[in-house]
């Protein structure tokens, strides 16, 4: 069996496939008829790049799911017994059920990308990009420098907020703002003039970062859409499927 | 065939909008395998030149006059500031962006990485993020980055400005060892001459946007000795005498700590700083290796940030410093950042800061010079300058002697030591010996985070 890395490009298709298969039906079944499926699937086949989601992301996973399942209890469709009324909150056994579907929904949408987004290269995905010419390289380029710069920006943010507290300015956020865009331009003209005179709008790139999809990528590929299908399918066929479009 | 990469003759730049010329009948010629060293006068045109040589001038933002030629098939250039010459998320990423274009097949770029990272003598793992780099190492993989196109001209545009003395060996030397292995050219701007001294052989000062002297290092240093420190050039072994800060202190004390403990933010480095009782006319360095807290110190000190541990104390306050409205807090403490950039808030020199203040720094004639246009010395000193005209009672500076040519660092080590006379009291960050020497009574070196 191969032993090289899974390519970024497959782990992104594979990661994506809940939140297409899930547009379609609202009923609480697919999510887990897709979803356990699916991430055994990935982990099965991509077990060296799975890592658990960071602290962080476990955070804002627990704040969405825990949002929108409240909401949906609360203030979701009201159907069968009612178990709970106080001025607009119920809480009834349609809406129970709608709030689980809507936290599972959630979950599985957002677990496969956390599991894999740590082996996901953006400059693998750009040079892909690139190479097939789905971007013009300077687009794939810019995107990259982009990246980089996202912690700059933020520590210019920073930066900005103590300067005007040392010259005695009191904060504004928007006054902050401005003058961080200000600075980040000029940072961004300089860094382009770096970027240029190192080869930025040169067409001779030979993109050392690409590579062509494996096997293992393409059953990866193909896998994990065969089990959005079959989920599907298998809704379908129970009778529970409940279309998202009217 | 051509003896020269690059050559002006008669040439003149002025910028958009500007009422005078920049640089002035600039007439150089530079051969192939020359190694140049530029330097000058804070504000002179230095910088401006070099980014001509690179060819990095804007041409619609710009009026040339004169004759410009640049036949060098390929030019690299690291600027002075470490984080803009980084432009990718890891050093491989990094060092790929020119070796991608350099070699025919894919398959040669991984042998022009490691060959780009090794003459720079950079030792990071391949993969590592950029982004943990300190400043040295940053430097060292841009130079690592520009060598990896084999470029004909290698143009650095101060380098080493903003590290510490042992970090600006380390770049030095990976210029060296580059240099040494390479048939490049090699143009630098620095005002420390000394450091660079083994490595040039040529000597180019512009001073007020003109050539002043330009010929054989050791034969300018050895005949025009007196002209260069005239013109303001840190000559090696010529030193004006700094007199140690011996000065009277007073008795009272104006800022105190304890227990002091410093940490940049959530999860970064924290360091522990030794008991501080700052007294009013006194001066007091603090001191330390690139990344060893000494900025992160001085922001706890001035009531920018708030301590991680300890207390700050400033004279008759009982609200701690990071709590204090921040007009009130500039009355007690005006710091000045080590990049003076963030904190400009008007449109010209002249509202920045008053007269008797910017002249005081050597700042004369541009009060309507947008204070971004200054060069990085120049917008140093109007930053101490502003920050003095608020009379408080303790100045915190970052390096503030960065970019300074002899005479500009003499005027400020003069205005700062006026106001020590006066009872303002100094908390000082720096990397600049010389100015620990002239300026502080007492050093804290910070060392080893917690």
């Amino acid at each position: 069996m191969s032993t090289r890395r899974p390519h970024s490009m497959a782990l992104i298709v594979a990661s994506a496939v809940p939140a297409f298969a899930l547009v379609w039906s609202v009923d609480p079944w697919m999510p887990i008829f897709l979803g356990v499926p699916l991430l055994g699937f990935i982990a099965i086949m991509t077990p060296e790049v799975i890592t658990l989601p960071s602290r962080t992301s476990l955070i804002v996973l627990t704040a969405t799911v825990g949002t929108v399942g409240i909401a949906s209890l609360l203030y979701g469709t009201d159907r069968g017994t009612e178990l709970f009324q106080w001025g607009f909150m119920h809480v009834s056994e349609g809406s129970i059920v709608t709030s689980s579907a809507a936290m599972l929904r959630i979950v599985v949408i957002a677990l496969p990308a956390l599991l894999v987004a740590g082996a996901i290269s953006a400059h693998e995905v750009l040079a892909t990009c690139a190479v097939k010419r789905i971007l013009p390289d300077r687009v794939a380029l810019a995107t990259l420098i982009a990246l980089r710069l996202i912690p700059v920006i933020s520590a210019d943010l920073d930066e900005t907020r103590q300067a005007r507290r040392a010259n005695g300015r009191a904060y504004k956020p928007f006054a902050v703002a401005l003058t961080t865009l200000v600075i980040a331009i000029r940072r961004a003209v300089r860094m382009s003039d770096v970027a240029e005179i190192r080869g930025f709008s040169r067409s001779n790139r030979t993109w050392s970062v690409y590579r062509a999809l494996g096997i293992r990528d393409w059953i990866l590929i193909t896998g994990s859409i065969a089990i959005g299908v079959a989920s599907m399918i298998l809704v379908a066929y129970l009778g529970v499927w409940n279309s998202a479009i009217a | 065939m051509s003896q020269r990469l690059v050559s002006f003759k008669s040439w003149s730049l002025a910028f958009n909008g500007s009422d005078s010329e920049t640089l002035r009948n600039i007439t150089l010629k530079i051969a192939p395998g020359e190694r140049v060293l530029i330097t000058g006068p804070s504000g002179g045109g230095k910088s401006t030149l070099v980014r001509a040589i690179a060819g990095l001038v804007d041409s619609s933002s710009v009026q040339e006059y004169g004759t410009r030629t640049n036949r060098a098939k390929s030019v690299a250039y690291v600027g002075q500031e470490p984080d803009e010459q980084i432009l990718f998320p890891t050093i491989r990423d990094e060092v790929a962006f020119v070796a991608e274009t350099a070699v025919a097949e894919p398959s040669e770029v991984e042998g022009r990485i490691r060959e780009a990272l090794d003459s720079a003598g950079v030792t990071n793992p391949i993969e590592s993020s950029t982004g943990h780099l300190s400043g040295g190492e940053k430097q060292r993989v841009a130079i690592a980055t520009a060598m990896a196109s084999r470029p004909d001209l290698l143009v650095l545009d101060e380098p080493t400005a903003s590290l510490d003395g042992i970090s600006m060996e380390t770049v030095r030397d990976a210029v060296h060892r580059v240099i040494t292995d390479s048939d490049s050219a090699l143009v630098i701007v620095e005002h420390r001459i000394k450091l660079w001294r083994k490595l040039v052989d040529r000597i180019v000062v512009i001073a007020d946007g003109r050539i002043a002297l330009d010929g054989p290092l050791d034969e300018v240093l050895a005949t025009q000795r007196g002209a260069l420190v005239a013109l303001g050039v840190w000559v090696p072994g010529h030193s004006r005498a700094t007199k140690p800060n011996i000065r009277q202190r007073g008795a009272q004390t104006v800022l105190s700590t304890r227990k002091l403990v410093v940490r940049r933010a959530e999860g970064a480095k924290a360091f522990r700083l030794p008991a501080l009782n700052l007294r009013e006319g006194e001066a007091v360095a603090i001191t330390g290796l690139n990344g060893a807290g000494k900025t992160t110190a001085l922001r706890v000190l001035g009531g920018l940030l708030a301590p991680h541990g300890g207390t700050v104390e400033y004279i008759d306050q009982e609200v701690e410093p990071h709590r204090l409205p921040a007009r009130t807090l500039v009355t007690l403490a005006s710091s000045v950042l080590q990049n003076p950039s963030y904190g400009f808030g008007n449109a010209t020199v002249g509202d920045e800061a008053p007269a008797h203040e910017r002249a005081a720094v050597g700042l004369r004639g541009m009060d309507r010079r947008h204070p971004q246009s200054l060069s990085g010395g120049e917008r140093r000193r109007l930053a101490i300058a502003a920050a003095l005209s608020r009379s408080p009672r303790i100045l915190l500076l970052d390096e503030p002697s960065f970019g300074q040519d002899a005479h500009s660092w003499h005027d400020l080590l003069d205005r700062l030591r006026d106001y020590l006379d006066e009872g303002g009291s100094i908390v000082l960050a720096s990397h600049d010996q010389l100015l620990v020497r002239s300026l502080a009574h007492r050093v804290i070196h910070l060392g080893e985070p917690l």
